[in-house]
């Protein structure tokens, strides 16, 4: 084994046991710890089958925004054990257990036994530049390229009305709040002096009692939902 | 020990999408759910760029990219819904979370 090997298998080693213990620890903080290290083990994976590009972006990208992402969810929420819940074993455990041996196995014996299916298999292709994967990503991968933009916009907005705190109630209640004001201010303005007898129109007696105090209830019945 | 090729990298694809899936089926917390997603996709991304690396072409790699952009809006809504749920039901432990049961 060459120390270029060498450096393939600390990474490969690195990722799998980083995965297996996302897996199995039972602190979500800890499991995201673990993820960044697979995350960078991975990207050492790409580097080392030249794909330099991708593992700048799989550091910028992964690491450095989603892990900071559930970092920062697991911390904000701070969560007790009772509310993750016990991981005891279960029907699905052992079928996860299962598929892993299963996987092992299966996926093994395919890649070592297909060295016909993989003519070049240990040769190091050249490919994986900026230049190229940007070529390709403006001229054959145009349209899914600007798809991809459209997704990452609507996960902005779905996240963020997910988790807008009660969007139509407080919207509801500003302008409850605004057109409380409004009446008040009106019915204040153009009602009568009650005091001062008006000359064309009602009697002031039922001006007195029907403008101004209009304007009150409103004010009162409306300021509990005007505070939130 | 065989030089590094195809199969090993397919191998350490293989064992990384298979702890992904122990991991959404062993974990009862949606964060270490939305965790082990990420390792499932990563361990797909591993097989594309040694794919593209054996054919010499950037498309497995360009492919990769997107699984990226995929990902980075998965873990925004997932954590958002997780965030959610919190805020209404003060747990994420997913055997609880049953309301949607028929």
């Amino acid at each position: 084994m060459s120390a270029h090997d060498l450096v393939f298998w600390i990474f490969a080693i690195l990722a799998v046991g980083a995965a297996f213990g996302v897996a199995v620890s039972p602190d979500p903080l800890r499991g995201a710890i673990l993820l960044l290290l697979c995350l960078f083990s991975v990207a050492g994976l790409f580097a080392w089958a030249g794909a330099h590009f991708l593992a700048a972006m799989q550091v910028l990208v992964y690491a450095g925004a989603i892990v900071v992402l559930f970092v920062f969810v697991i911390m904000l929420l701070n969560l007790t054990p009772r509310e993750l819940g016990r991981n005891d074993l279960g029907g699905a455990q052992w079928l996860g257990l299962g598929l892993v041996v299963v996987s092992m196995v299966g996926i093994s014996a395919v890649a070592f036994n297909a060295k016909a299916a993989f003519p070049t298999v240990g040769k190091a292709a050249g490919a994986g530049g900026t230049a190229e994967i940007g070529s390709a990503l403006l001229t054959t991968y145009a349209a899914p390229f600007e798809i991809v933009s459209l997704l990452l916009l609507a996960a902005m907005g779905g996240a963020v009305m997910l988790v807008k705190r009660d969007q139509a109630g407080a919207t509801i209640d500003a302008i409850m709040t605004i057109r409380a004001k409004i009446d008040a201010r009106t019915s204040r303005a153009f009602a009568p002096d009650p005091l001062q007898p008006d000359q064309h129109g009602p009697p002031a007696r039922q001006q007195a009692v029907a403008g101004p105090r209009s304007g009150v209830d409103d004010t009162d019945a409306r300021k509990p939902g005007g505070t939130v | 020990m065989s030089p590094v090729g195809t199969q090993h990298y397919l191998v350490v694809a293989g064992l990384m999408f298979a702890f992904g899936a122990l991991g959404v089926l062993w974990r009862r917390n949606a964060l270490g759910v939305l965790l082990s997603v990420e390792v499932m996709l990563n361990a797909g991304n591993v097989a594309l760029v040694a794919f593209a690396r054996e054919r010499g072409q950037v498309d497995g790699q360009a492919l990769a990219l997107f699984v990226m952009a995929v990902a980075a809006a998965e873990a925004a809504v997932g954590l958002a819904l997780v965030v959610s749920v919190f805020r209404t039901r003060r747990t994420v432990n997913l055997d609880e979370l049953g309301e949607l049961r028929g």
